[in-house]
């Protein structure tokens, strides 16, 4: 399994490249105007796409016909994308964190809210994971690109249109979340694990 | 001797083509040529036999152990070349070293660099470079490179200019030097077949039409050229098909009954075409 992620880390190499790029000019766009929620933003970004098109390379060359052909079981194979996408948020989590710190530094910012914020960007990356996953092993990455933009914007809908309910969450409800969402993003990936493998036993390449 | 592969009975069921009731045995130490033109099947087995697709019926075993059971470690011996490079473009030899390092576990990193060496590929070079050619052979030294002792090819050299098919034909005769090694070529290049094979395997829409030693067939079978009346007087229980045109008549025939005839040798490609295309009885 290490073998397969190593070998997704080798084939996004230019994307390494201009992801890097991309994160230092954000910073320093994000220093400039104070304000570090662009930065991370984007930095979610990496974690979500990045897995994507690892998965289009593997399409585009056909690898897992290869990959079946040499001792790899079929849930070794499903395994090893998650991996790839639980490391790559954890690795965005440390980015945001890292960037935060300048501003605990320079702007006297609360190194408790920056943590939470890395935190709550990597949960919001491993629970689109989660969805997005199955549905590329399900459809492929060209129809599954055009699923998940209908599936994101419905959710993205709702919270813009939230505050128009003038439902406020409880007081309660909010002390719990920090307990509760960690529960529910690792049963999300067990569920979307298992789906996954049920899905790619049953492929043919 | 025992047989390395043994299929039985394999079935695939699709709209509009049945792989129907495969059946055979390919005996260590020899390889099989498995012929047959585009769409006939061949791929479609190979992918059975490496579970890559479902079957809907029969059997396959690798050395003698039921491979939907024993998958991943049957894979262990088992070296694959599809009629095309697998890997994504943008790695290197140097970084698929890195890789099947930790998925095979006899991979021979020494090996692989002497193929590398010998078939003249760069080791530090991004595969989009390669060609077609050199993207083969990468594919047959990553086969070759741990320690397998069933090669299972695809059309491996098609698409290929003739130089270099030679040179994979060697490479492949050289692994088969260890008694061993077994080969199981596909290929619809029936030339490549009479270099190399010992036994051939003949599928035509998805059902197999023989499986026989090469040199007994080609001892059986030849063609006889004659004139249309002394054709008609041919028993036609030994000609396996023919084909007329203005002169005369072509046929291919059982070599033995049809002593004093001129006959000429018959190739595999002579035995595939007149099989398929040419007129009976």
């Amino acid at each position: 399994m290490i073998g397969l992620l190593i070998k997704d880390l080798f084939a996004l190499k230019k994307q390494w490249r201009v992801l890097s790029v991309i994160t230092i000019i954000y910073f320093v766009f994000s220093v400039a105007s104070e304000n570090l929620g662009m930065f991370s933003t984007v930095s979610i970004m990496y974690a979500v796409i990045l897995p994507v098109t690892a998965m289009a390379y593997d399409e585009q060359c056909r690898w897992d016909k290869y990959a079946l052909s040499m001792p790899l079981s079929r849930s070794k194979i499903v395994l090893s994308k998650y991996l790839l996408g639980i490391l790559l948020n954890l690795g965005v989590c440390i980015l945001v964190c890292l960037a935060n710190l300048v501003f605990v530094y320079f702007w006297d910012y609360d190194l408790k809210d920056v943590m939470a914020t890395a935190v709550g960007i990597s949960g919001a990356g491993l629970v689109i994971l989660a969805v997005m996953l199955p549905i590329l092993y399900q459809f492929g990455v060209e129809k599954a690109r055009l699923i998940m933009v209908i599936i994101f914007l419905a959710p993205s809908l709702l919270i813009i249109m939230l505050p128009n309910f003038e439902l406020t969450p409880s007081p309660e409800l909010l002390s719990m979340l920090p307990y509760v969402l960690p529960l529910l993003i690792v049963g999300m990936l067990l569920l979307s694990i298992f789906v996954s493998i049920r899905i790619y036993q049953r492929k043919e390449f | 001797m025992s047989n390395v592969l043994e299929i039985k009975n394999l079935t695939k069921y699709y709209d509009g083509f049945t792989l129907d009731n495969i059946s055979l045995a390919l005996p260590q130490g020899s390889i099989m040529g498995f012929i047959g033109e585009n769409g006939a099947g061949k791929s479609t087995t190979i992918k059975l036999i490496l579970n890559v697709i479902h079957r809907d019926r029969g059997e396959v075993k690798i050395f003698g152990r039921d491979n939907l059971i024993y998958d991943s470690e049957l894979k262990q011996s088992v070296g694959v070349v599809y009629d095309e490079s697998n890997f994504p473009e943008s790695m290197t030899p140097k970084n698929i070293n890195v890789i099947l390092r930790r998925i095979y576990r006899n991979w021979d990193q020494q090996a692989f660099f002497r193929y590398l060496d010998q078939f003249a590929l760069p080791a530090d070079k991004e595969l989009k470079t390669f060609s077609r050619g050199m993207k083969m052979k990468l594919s047959i030294a990553v086969a070759l490179s741990h320690q397998a002792k069933l090669l299972i090819l695809d059309e491996p050299t098609s698409g290929l200019d003739p130089v270099v098919r030679d040179e994979i034909l060697d490479i492949f005769l050289d692994f088969i030097q260890n008694e061993e090694h077994s080969i199981f070529l596909s290929t619809h290049i029936t030339s490549d077949i009479e270099k190399i094979a010992d036994y051939i395997a003949f599928i035509h829409q998805g059902k197999i039409v023989f499986v026989a030693e090469k040199d007994e067939l080609l001892n059986q079978y030849g063609v006889l050229k004659c004139g249309f009346d002394d054709f008609e007087k041919l028993d036609r229980r030994f000609v396996k098909g023919f084909r007329k045109n203005r002169f005369g008549v072509e046929a291919l025939v059982e070599k033995q009954r049809f002593k004093g005839h001129v006959i000429d040798a018959a190739t595999i490609e002579d035995i595939m075409l007149f099989t398929l295309r040419g007129e009976k009885q």
